[in-house]
């Protein structure tokens, strides 16, 4: 009877999340990047209300000045302060690839498991859906989404979401496939769990390893996407800008201009080495058999 | 002597310090003998292998001598060993499917090793690969050459492991469980064509098993390992006859005999701490719970056709009762219990449980069928969710069944079944990767009776475990039935173990019932053929 005692506090709270979370604050690499990404965050959204310029004013004074006082990362051809853009930019950037990202993380594991786990025909029907979707170019789909409901951002994150998340639905089906016949899925039938308590208990549970890395990958696929858009006029508008429109500027007047160019690509190029790290942490934080 | 080891140690550094594998192992193995290693999981005895062929994992490190053929193999090079690994020391894995590539054929990957060591290639190696599948006893020798691993069935992949493994003569050929993964009668003739080869070409073999009466069917000598030491080592009928030590006593008794029937089987833990704890008694057999008419399961083959898995398969089961089914792999026992489960859909046939039958039953009745008649599977490991904690894993049945109850609520039900299968609550919280398979499989049987069904499953549930521990769990069976009334239906390869535990066997072969007998006369009085093949491929013991 001694050994009810220890029950409430040993089994109250260990949860595969509760573990996971403190699996990734062991992990100094993923623990300083997501410090990096939150630190970017906050900035990004009151950076811009503390800085004395505005992404859209010229400071006819200071054109195409490299990084001083006042404008302490320079500013562009035109004589807006880079830092403000910069940080007005990673809003837009930041929101693309966490929001797309997420967008084809719901729809992508829900479909592949779905269309995994149940098989036979609906996974047939699933499966060719996602077939006619992959083959329809993205162009041609981000065009026609403008043509019929107008410029707007939103849009463009639909855009991306709905192309992204393909992929997901791909390697997630074809994880469920190989997981359901496990032993410990059938015994969950065996005990009566519904199909939609197996899918959610056991078979995305097991599955996060590999989304974990998928959505390292899809992050920095997003943002690029995102610039892409905008080079060809149909994401972001002067004078309003993305990381991604920012290093396209800045490449193109890099031999006069450096500093445009560098503090972009510097600023995306940490985002995304931190969204690495963070996803190799959360894979292994997420598998129980790591030691930490 | 052929080799002769002495002093060997082996230690993994680790960042808690250092972990003993082996102490201090010393043993000689002359020309054509055979030495048993036996041990549980863990004892040290596949590590020590290793360490005498430089295969130790990177923090292992080797320590005191082992000279084979005059050479000193601890601390050589590895050009050195590698000359004579496959070469004049081979060795065979457990896993037959496993160790062989399967994108290549049977006669590429042989004549590799002939590449190898003989530089012999082409036509010529080719013809000695036949040979020496001829010689290992293989069907149609010149087809499988032509063949991929996946072609061919478990004992004919280990024939041509072990083909593999004397391809270049060698003088010692170490054996690491070669036939746990197989089904008793595949075991029982690799056992012969190792006892055949031996005499043929005069390898000395060293044999590592978990089971003594295998390693006693086929050695001259036994060494006993517990926890990186010898516990006792000697000629085999010495050992059996007397054994000194009585870990070594309790591994002989702790495999059932298919002679004479123990109530109760003898443990390990039993003989060290000198206890003797009494059978429960078996509970009363009452009214018949499950009625099996002329069953058949077919399956759909990737070609199309269809496989008819089981023919025309009748039983029934009473409260209380255990029935046992024995058959190899592909004999179709598997698929009955799966049938059952409504796992896989039935073609022909009822199952009627408490008279109704299980073809009209819609969700609703499935539901209240799960609650009744739950299962164990093989893999202790491969049925619980590696990303659950075990107490979400044994409470799990509860969310199904009483939603009503708290997370808090649930484990608390699961502490306390956790603790009737043996195993202490704080571990609760734990995940599947931190015990061992014995512990495992008490897991998944504390999670099939969480429920308190009537009727428990058993599939394969002791074959993945050692011998010493599958005494414990058969133990933890009898007395869960004695202490709940259950109905067993006990599924396994091996018919020592099922008339063990069984009131009655029945015996499958090839999708059909071959024989149905009580399991006390089955041993005397056994009419079909296929029959006597199984109890012939029990191992014996040396009497003792």
């Amino acid at each position: 009877m001694m050994r009810r005692e220890v029950l409430p506090d040993a089994g109250g709270g260990r949860s595969l999340w509760a573990d996971a979370g403190r699996r990734l604050l062991a992990n100094r690499a993923a623990t300083a990047s997501a410090i990096i990404l939150l630190l970017l965050t906050v900035a990004v959204i009151i950076g811009p209300m503390l800085l004395p310029w505005e992404y859209d004013v010229i400071d006819w004074e200071h054109i195409a000045e490299g990084p001083s006082a006042s404008h302490w990362l320079g500013t562009d051809q035109i004589g807006r302060d880079l830092l403000v853009r910069l940080l007005e930019g990673g809003r837009i950037s930041l929101m693309i690839g966490v929001v797309a990202t997420l967008v084809s993380l719901v729809i992508g594991i829900s479909w592949g498991a779905i269309a995994g786990y149940f098989g036979g025909k609906l996974d047939a029907v699933m499966m060719r859906i996602v077939d006619i979707l992959y083959a329809l170019p993205f162009m041609f789909f981000v065009i026609l989404l403008m043509v019929f409901f107008g410029r707007n951002i939103f849009l463009m994150f639909v855009a991306i979401g709905a192309i992204n998340w393909l992929d997901m639905a791909r390697i997630v089906r074809g994880q469920t496939l190989s997981l359901k016949r496990k032993e410990f899925v059938e015994a969950a039938i065996v005990t009566g769990a519904g199909p939609f308590a197996i899918i959610r208990r056991h078979i995305v549970p097991n599955l996060l390893g590999v989304v974990a890395v998928y959505v390292t990958l899809t992050i920095p696929q997003v943002i690029l996407a995102e610039s892409f858009l905008s080079f060809l006029g149909l994401g972001v508008q002067e004078p309003q800008t993305s990381w991604g429109a920012l290093v396209n500027d800045g490449a193109q007047v890099m031999e006069t201009m450096p500093w445009l160019l560098i503090a972009p690509a510097l600023t995306l190029a940490v985002t995304l080495f931190c969204f690495n790290f963070l996803g190799d942490g959360l894979r292994d934080a997420l598998d129980p058999k790591e030691q930490r | 002597m052929l080799l002769s080891v002495n002093n060997l140690c082996v230690n993994f550094v680790s960042a808690e310090g250092d972990v003993s594998a082996v102490q201090n192992l010393n043993f000689d193995l002359a020309q054509g003998q055979t030495l048993g290693v036996v041990g549980e999981s863990g004892s040290g005895k596949s590590q020590t292998m290793l360490a005498m062929l430089g295969l130790l994992a990177d923090s292992g490190r080797a320590t005191g001598s082992a000279v084979f053929e005059g050479q000193e193999l601890i601390g050589a090079n590895q050009a050195c060993l590698q000359q004579l690994r496959g070469n004049r020391i081979s060795l065979i894995f457990q896993d037959p499917m496993t160790s062989l590539n399967p994108y290549l054929s049977i006669g590429r990957q042989m004549a590799e090793v002939l590449e190898w060591h003989r530089e012999l290639s082409g036509r010529a190696a080719q013809l000695e690969c036949l040979r020496m599948l001829e010689a290992v006893k293989m069907p149609e020798p010149a087809r499988r050459l032509k063949q991929y691993p996946h072609e061919l069935s478990g004992g004919q992949r280990q024939r041509v492991m072990i083909a593999m493994a004397l391809l270049c003569e060698p003088a010692l050929l170490i054996a690491d469980e070669p036939t746990t993964a197989l089904d008793v009668t595949v075991q029982a003739e690799i056992l012969k064509l190792l006892r055949d080869i031996q005499q043929q070409f005069g390898t000395s073999i060293i044999f590592i098993t978990h089971d003594l009466a295998v390693a006693a069917e086929l050695c001259d000598q036994l060494l006993v390992m517990r926890n990186g030491k010898v516990v006792e080592q000697g000629q085999t009928a010495t050992l059996f006859a007397q054994p000194q030590q009585t870990y070594t006593r309790a591994l002989i008794d702790c495999i059932p005999n298919m002679q004479h029937r123990v109530e109760r089987l003898a443990t390990v833990e039993d003989y060290e701490t000198g206890t003797k704890p009494v059978a429960l008694a078996r509970p009363a057999v009452g009214e018949r719970l499950l009625s099996v008419e002329q069953l058949c399961v077919d399956y759909r083959l990737a070609n199309g056709r269809l496989f008819r898995a089981v023919s025309d398969v009748s039983f029934e089961l009473r409260q209380g009762e255990t029935l046992g089914v024995v058959g190899e792999s592909g004999s179709g026992k598997s698929s009955v219990a799966r049938a059952l489960l409504g796992l896989n859909p039935i073609t022909a046939g009822a199952i009627h449980w408490a008279g109704q039958s299980l073809a009209e039953l819609r969700a609703s009745g499935w539901r209240a069928l799960r609650q009744q008649v739950q299962v164990v599977f093989q893999d202790p490991l491969a049925s619980l969710n590696p990303r659950q904690t075990v107490g979400d894993s044994v409470a799990e049945p509860l969310l199904v069944f009483r939603p009503e109850l708290s997370r808090r609520q649930r484990l608390v039900e699961a502490a306390t079944w956790f603790e009737r299968v043996g195993l202490d609550a704080a571990m609760l919280d734990r995940y599947p990767h931190e015990f061992s398979g014995g512990q495992c499989q008490r897991i998944g049987i504390a999670r099939a009776l969480i429920l308190q069904p009537q009727l428990l499953i058993c599939d394969e549930a002791v074959s993945a475990l050692d011998v010493s521990v599958q005494a414990q769990v058969l133990n933890l069976l009898q007395d869960l039935q004695a202490q709940y009334g259950l109905s067993l239906l006990f599924i396994a390869h091996d018919l020592a173990v099922v008339k063990h535990i069984s009131d009655r066997v029945l015996v499958m072969n090839n999708g059909q019932v071959v024989e149905q007998a009580e399991a006390g006369v089955i041993y005397t009085k056994a009419q079909h053929p296929y029959t006597q093949q199984l109890i012939n491929a029990v191992p014996t013991m040396p009497a003792a």
